[in-house]
């Protein structure tokens, strides 16, 4: 947790899509600890039900794969949720995968879904979600960047083109929606310990591990170093906040001294 | 396509929870803005074959000279 600040999210109501696991997780179980009710969406059905134990009040489960899902599997989510706990004021989506895609070699098949998972998987739940019947006026949206948005990493063509997709698109949406006083933020978060990073490790060898941690001048990344951040921006602290992208990644894009 | 039918995709398109009727001026409508015209003109081409001039959209006055441009 931290120090200096808490959060009430009492009455509150949130959506946060890819909660299963890493930076999602972490940012549901905040949620639900300041006292929010949060619909967690997610492909992995277990997992979402550990989620659930931890807060069983407050924490409820859909699952849902966003490469798959039609507006009807989001909406009837939304329904079902909205008819327990009344309309939302805001929204995460979190869901990305990983994996190399280069040139030499090229898998059409792993970058579509690279950057199906991030761009058009958040496309899709914001269609569906952002519409009068589900969130009340004023409401905020968090998606998720990376650093990658802001550096080609040798390997990463396709997951950079999809979070750099997710920072631009974010302005034309925050343009649109800003009509009903709704916010949208994008946050892009250097390394990060979760199953996405893990994955990358094991297969990534087109840089050096150790040379990449180093430049985290603050260290190694965990899913609370970012969840306050995302807490934040979904706050009325932050109500003067839209299209923007927030970098929380120790240090790292400040590169080598 | 129905009247019913034109009156929901409309709702829907605009997310509009004005009661909307085919007599109601879109000027008075909030959520008809700047990117409504687009959208519609996006969206309903995959319901009308022929294409709708820009033009036409913009000067429709109430949601019925909209729907009688579709039928």
């Amino acid at each position: 947790m931290w120090k200096e600040v808490t959060f009430d999210y009492s009455q509150h109501n949130y959506v946060v899509v890819g909660a299963s696991s890493g930076m999602g997780r972490d940012i549901a179980l905040k949620l639900a600890d300041a006292g929010a009710n949060v619909l967690t969406i997610a492909r992995n059905k277990e997992r979402l039900s550990e989620l659930h134990d931890y807060y069983p009040e407050k924490i409820m489960i859909g699952a849902l794969d966003v490469l798959k899902a039609s507006n009807e599997d989001w909406r009837k989510l939304f329904d079902n949720f909205i008819g327990k706990v009344g309309k939302c004021h805001g929204g995460v989506y979190t869901a990305g995968v990983g994996g190399i895609s280069s040139l030499r070699g090229f898998d059409a098949e792993v970058a579509h879904k690279i950057i199906d998972t991030s761009l058009y998987g958040m496309i899709g739940f914001l269609s569906n979600f952002v519409k009068k019947k589900y969130v009340i006026s004023g409401s905020s949206f968090v998606v998720f960047s990376s650093v990658a948005a802001y550096e080609g990493q040798k390997g990463g063509m396709a997951y950079s083109a999809a979070k750099a997709a997710v920072t631009i698109s974010v302005k034309s949406i925050a343009k649109e929606i800003c009509r009903d006083k709704h916010r949208i933020n994008s946050i892009s978060p250097g390394w990060v310990e979760s199953d996405l990073t893990h994955n990358s490790i094991i297969k990534n060898s087109t840089c050096s591990y150790e040379n990449m941690l180093a430049l985290h001048r603050l260290g190694k990344g965990t899913p609370e170093d970012v969840s306050g951040t995302v807490l934040f921006l979904l706050s009325d602290a932050a109500r003067w906040i839209t299209g923007t992208d927030v970098i929380v990644d120790g240090g790292y894009l400040l590169g080598i001294d | 396509m129905t009247e019913r039918k034109f009156l929901e995709f409309l709702i829907e398109l605009m997310d509009t929870d004005s009661n909307l009727q085919f007599e109601t001026k879109l000027a008075d409508v909030e959520e008809w803005d700047s990117l409504s015209y687009v959208a519609f003109l996006a969206s309903i081409a995959k319901f009308v074959e022929r294409r709708i001039e820009p033009e036409k959209v913009k000067s429709a006055v109430t949601v019925r000279d909209l729907y009688n441009l579709i039928n």
